[in-house]
């Protein structure tokens, strides 16, 4: 009896079945994020390290690692990468713009989901000090997953990489996501790199999005979680929003009430995001999720007083930032302590 | 004695009768009054009841006719709903942001572009279309947006949001700013951009600019600014006022309070909007509205004591359109997948204020949640 617009519906039959909570970590675990700028580290070392395969291994010095939390062993936490650079360095070493660390504590009904600067000025094993981004181009996503561990003091249980295309792929594949942005997206300068024309890799477009609730798809989502020229919080403006499309892919999966579909997705998703996770694992997870639907997500961004709030601070010609790792470590303790 | 008894007895059924009468008389009105106000009295057991569950309350059975013609847009096209019948107006694919002059005359609305769009113009029945603004330019950077027109009250100007300033200045400041245009303007070549464009309100640098205008009368322009508030690390929204005589803004809704797409009744008592909550929400909200209030007033920080009523409290609602008569907000609402097109009829009495269910009007519609509805009489 309702005016039906039926035929008109957007959303393809198979992707609306997409329904499990189970793979919400899965999601979590494949869905990141990325991201941006065009960068001059990357000559630094193309040629030590290829991504070859979905399994990265610890490195020596791990055995070196102090876990500080008292806690910290109840959770299980991932890492959580992407990269801005796929389409244009097929094979090739890759920045991790972002990096997350996913905590999941069933024991204690609590979850966590913790940004971290991708330019912390940190000191890299075999590089000297860089900026926490530049850790994979060295010695792959181990060193970055080593550096986690060593500066944070927690250890991290599986990793989950992205790229932009494995981004879209992983949004569409599940329907798309609608938003209600946290303001409308202007960037004069947005890279144009995912078109699939090699002319266009470097060029960059304007962008606008507008700040109304709306239905995106992949690449509309990328661009809200990519842009960052046009925010005065740059990076952390980004991170929040990045944050902020994880939660509603979990919220999404929250709904899903079987576990059949698992298998067939993780192999699709497998094409576009590297993990160390098996299937049984994230079977493991999923039920875990399914008992944890309703448990509430504390997202923290790590920003001032957690590092130093001097803008635009330069080291080699370089933007970083400095973190306070008195102060985070006393979060961290807070978090994972008790 | 037996008679006495016998009288006794019936006396006694007759008590019983009445009694049983006057209950049974006092349950059916009590059914009544809790039929006829039963938003009202579940709003006061339970205040948070109304709009809480959109499936218990949504009307899936009976149809509900729309009264005069209610526009929006959908795969980027104007359609309009009469009665119970979808109308598609234009096959351009390529129409958004649509404005609707009062007289139901002129639609105004936006083509959107990599790198740039542009304003246009039509009649309502989609014939006559020209485009105002040209910006096409192959240099990114000498090309600007144009978004979300509104028509002035008589028709004769736009106000839309643009980024022109970027140009202006060569400094940009990624955020919209809201301009005005005369709606007969002519721009025939790209070099006569800027002829008659005026720049009403200066956006805020970095946070997108403003939104969501609403241009009720001659008098004055609702709104959406977007502003760092101390302390918190992205920009809120709220809803402000530019008063035509002062030329100055005036906040009506507080700085923090995220709310947006100001839509006033036509009477003027009273503001619709929207209010971000939490993630990923948008609630329905009204509120009364004094202009004299709002252009004298100390801004007041607590949300909460602006009178507001949450007319839609889960979910995501945008753009919400108010009725010819002012009885009814038809706004759009995500569910089972897909923006759709909800009513909700306000009922105000002694100047008391409740509202009717949740009545959905579109299912499977995924009509474009950014662009406004406009509903008219006819």
């Amino acid at each position: 009896m309702i005016i039906n617009f039926e035929e008109q519906k957007k959303l393809p039959k198979k992707h609306k079945k997409l329904k499990t909570v189970l793979i919400t970590f899965v999601i979590l675990i494949a869905l990141f994020i990325f991201l941006i700028i065009k960068t001059g580290y990357l000559s630094v070392a193309y040629d030590i390290f290829k991504i070859t395969g979905n399994k990265i291994k610890r490195t020596k010095t791990e055995t070196t690692i102090h876990y500080k939390y008292d806690n910290s062993n109840k959770f299980t936490n991932i890492l959580l990468l992407g990269s801005d650079t796929d389409p244009k360095f097929a094979g090739q070493p890759v920045l991790t713009q972002t990096i997350m660390i996913i905590s999941i504590n069933p024991y204690q009904k609590k979850i966590y989901m913790i940004s971290i600067p991708r330019d912390f000025w940190v000191k890299i094993p075999g590089v000297g000090y860089g900026k926490f981004d530049q850790a994979s181009l060295t010695g792959g996503f181990g060193l970055t997953r080593q550096l986690v561990e060593s500066y944070f003091g927690i250890k991290i249980d599986y990793y989950a990489w992205v790229g932009l295309s494995g981004f879209v792929k992983l949004i569409n594949t599940f329907g798309g996501v609608n938003v209600v942005p946290t303001h409308p997206v202007l960037d004069w300068s947005y890279p144009n790199d995912i078109t699939g024309n090699p002319k266009l890799l470097y060029n960059a477009i304007n962008l606008y999005i507008s700040g109304a609730p709306q239905y995106m798809t992949g690449s509309k989502a990328l661009e809200y979680v990519r842009s960052r020229h046009g925010d005065l919080q740059g990076d952390f403006g980004r991170s929040k929003r990045q944050q902020q499309v994880l939660r509603i892919i979990k919220n999404k999966l929250d709904n899903v009430s079987t576990l059949s579909e698992i298998p067939s997705l993780f192999n699709n998703l497998s094409k576009i995001v590297k993990t160390d996770m098996s299937i049984p694992e994230v079977l493991s997870f999923a039920q875990t999720a399914i008992a944890m639907k309703n448990t509430p997500i504390t997202s923290i961004v790590l920003s001032p007083p957690h590092y130093s709030s001097i803008p635009n601070y330069l080291i080699d010609g370089q933007d970083v930032v400095l973190p306070n790792w008195t102060k985070i470590h006393a979060l961290f303790q807070k978090l994972y302590g008790n | 004695m037996d008679f006495n008894i016998q009288n006794k007895t019936k006396e006694v059924k007759k008590k019983r009768y009445s009694w049983g009468l006057l209950v049974a008389l006092i349950l059916v009105i009590l059914l009544g009054i809790f039929i006829k106000y039963e938003n009202i009295i579940l709003n006061i057991l339970n205040p948070k009841n109304i709009g809480q569950s959109i499936s218990k309350n949504v009307n899936t059975e009976n149809i509900y006719p729309i009264k005069g013609s209610l526009y929006f847009v959908k795969n980027n096209n104007l359609w309009y709903i009469k009665g119970i019948k979808a109308h598609k107006v234009t096959n351009t694919n390529n129409v958004s942001d649509i404005a609707i002059s009062k007289n139901g005359v002129k639609v105004s609305y936006v083509t959107f572009h990599t790198n740039y769009s542009n304003l246009h113009e039509m009649n309502i029945n989609g014939t006559n279309n020209r485009r105002i603004t040209q910006w096409s330019n192959p240099n990114i950077a000498n090309n600007a947006w144009s978004a979300t027109p509104t028509f002035s009250p008589d028709g004769q100007y736009i106000a839309y949001l643009s980024n022109i300033e970027d140009l202006l200045t060569g400094v940009p400041i990624a955020s919209l700013g809201v301009w005005m245009i005369p709606s007969n303007a002519v721009f025939p070549t790209y070099g006569s951009q800027l002829y008659n464009e005026t720049l009403l309100i200066k956006a805020n640098p970095y946070t997108g600019g403003d939104a969501g205008l609403n241009w009720p009368n001659n008098n004055f322009l609702l709104y959406t600014s977007y502003i760092y508030y101390t302390n918190t690390p992205q920009p809120n929204s709220q809803i402000m006022l530019y008063d035509f005589n002062t030329q100055q803004s005036y906040p009506v809704t507080p700085v923090s309070s995220d709310a947006m797409q100001p839509r006033l009744s036509p009477n003027e008592n009273y503001l619709a909007f929207t209010k971000r909550v939490g993630n990923n929400s948008n609630y329905l909200y009204l509120m009364k509205f004094n202009l004299n209030n709002i252009l004298t007033h100390t801004e007041n920080s607590n949300f909460n004591t602006y009178n507001n009523k949450i007319l839609v409290q889960n979910g995501i609602t945008s753009e919400p359109v108010w009725s010819p008569s002012g009885n009814s907000i038809a706004f759009s609402y995500f569910n089972n997948n897909s923006f759709d097109i909800f009513l909700k009829n306000i009922i105000i009495k002694k100047n008391k204020l409740s509202t009717g269910k949740l009545i959905q009007i579109t299912s499977n519609s995924s009509i474009d949640s950014t662009s406004k509805m406009y509903w008219l009489s006819n």
